[in-house]
């Protein structure tokens, strides 16, 4: 390309970069360089009519009833967001070295009401949630670590997950102690109906085992049936929501605000 | 960056809600839904997808809420999560598509095979919108079939009037890039509208 082309072509760049329009790209024409080279004329054409081209394409508008429900669904996405802070502001107080007493179980409270299981009312009504300091201080850690994980949704339904195991864990562990057991047992013998069967995950096997050597371990007493169950379905929760996991995602806005509420109530 | 961000009234939106005026964030969405539909209109060009986008790119501004620094215009800021997202997000369809997600090359930059596949029904090769005659078809298609990034650089430079330097904060490249890029696109549009251009000059 010679030097007055190369020019040109520079020229007709920089046109391009800013706001270039076809009139303004036309005030090019009479450039001098034009009456002695028909290609750089033909490529100044040819920009002239693209532009026109691009500019014959509609200007897309966005439907006023388009606009209020991606607003509408922003701002349930945003009330659910301030739920997590929220949340997130209570872990952190929550793992310190006094977590406020019953935390465990407002955790497991939440998943009954979520779930709306039988079995895990059942738990509570035991009265036996109440967690030992120690246990308390390290479920909640858990639950912190949980809340680091990148998914913030698969996140928020870990927190409830771990939250639920860490509560029955404390229920066992104080259930199994020997002179728990009694009154344990006299509690759960009020309750009267059948034990539903427990949705069983292929690799419960082993964590039942687990839970029937604890019940031997404790001296001898019976864990009640009931809490071996709730056990069960509570350590398995995450096999079993597995088919299901976009349905309980989608509604866990309410569950955290079920959390919430129940914290507060507590605290 | 000549002027100062924070002059910048989306910017300045910005920086009140992430101080706690919640009022702030729905004239945000107020204020730039219309040009982020604009632009995933022009770049995606599919007809189910945008709602989608449009509310996910606004999520991605709720989520960046406390880390946010104004050091560029807020609509260059937007822009670009409005480029990665939609970028994510024919891979993804590219992928459901092919099952394999495989990626071509052009002239050293990323072509996207399943791009042109989250378009809709009125994406049409060039050569068949020519024998309908609708230029306005043929543009899209044209538009349509550049890679990406060129794709991108010439549509904020041409609707969205942005200065090159502007775009390559948009694209994550110099200036220079830019320039080439849209140089590129350009010659890349001409080849595939020649036959309209013609009769515009006639």
């Amino acid at each position: 390309m010679n030097v007055p082309c190369r020019d040109f072509r520079l020229l007709l760049e920089s046109r391009l970069a800013g706001r270039a329009t076809p009139e303004r790209l036309a005030e090019l024409s009479w450039h001098e360089h034009l009456f002695a080279c028909a290609e750089c004329r033909a490529l100044l054409e040819a920009e002239e009519a693209l532009e026109s081209l691009l500019a014959s394409l509609p200007e897309p508008r966005l439907a006023p009833e388009v606009r209020e429900r991606v607003l509408a669904r922003l701002r349930r996405s945003r009330i659910h967001e301030q739920h997590e802070e929220r949340l997130d502001r209570l872990l952190d107080v929550a793992a310190s070295e006094a977590p406020p007493p019953g935390l465990a179980r407002g955790v497991l409270q939440g998943l009954a009401r979520r779930v709306g299981d039988e079995r895990l009312d059942r738990l509570l009504e035991l009265d036996v949630i109440e967690a030992p300091a120690g246990l308390s201080a390290r479920a909640l850690s858990g639950l912190r670590l949980a809340r680091r994980a990148p998914a913030r949704r698969r996140t928020a339904l870990r927190i409830v997950l771990v939250g639920a195991a860490a509560a029955a864990l404390v229920a066992l562990v104080w259930i199994a102690r020997p002179e728990a057991s009694k009154s344990t047992v006299d509690r759960v013998d009020v309750v009267k109906e059948p034990n539903p069967a427990p949705k069983v995950a292929p690799d419960s096997a082993p964590r039942e085992r687990a839970a029937t050597d604890t019940r031997v371990a404790s001296n001898g007493s019976a864990v009640p049936d009931e809490v071996l169950a709730a056990l069960d379905l509570l350590e398995n929760w995450d096999v079993l929501v597995a088919s299901d996991a976009e349905t309980l995602q989608t509604a866990l806005p309410t569950a955290d605000e079920a959390l919430l509420s129940e914290f507060e109530e507590e605290g | 960056m000549e002027s100062n961000p924070l002059e910048d009234p989306g910017v300045r939106l910005m920086l009140a809600w992430k101080a706690g005026d919640e009022s702030a964030f729905d004239r945000l969405v107020e204020a730039y839904s219309g040009q982020v539909w604009a632009l995933l209109t022009r770049f995606v060009h599919g007809q189910g997808a945008r709602e989608d986008l449009v509310q996910e790119v606004f999520l991605r501004v709720i989520r960046a809420r406390d880390r946010y620094e104004p050091t560029a215009r807020f609509s260059t800021w937007l822009y670009r999560i409005v480029f990665n997202l939609s970028v994510n997000e024919t891979q993804r369809a590219g992928k459901r598509e092919t099952g394999s997600g495989e990626r071509g090359f052009d002239d050293g930059e990323f072509q996207r095979d399943g791009m042109a596949r989250i378009a809709d029904d009125s994406l049409v090769e060039p050569a068949e919108t020519l024998a309908r005659g609708d230029a306005v078809a043929a543009v899209r298609a044209a538009i349509q079939a550049l890679p990406e990034q060129q794709r991108m650089a010439v549509i904020l430079a041409k609707y969205d009037e942005m200065p090159y330097d502007e775009i390559g904060e948009v694209l994550g490249i110099s200036e220079k890039a830019v320039k080439s890029l849209v140089h590129r696109a350009r010659e890349s549009l001409r080849e595939r509208l020649a036959p309209f251009l013609k009769g515009e000059i006639a």
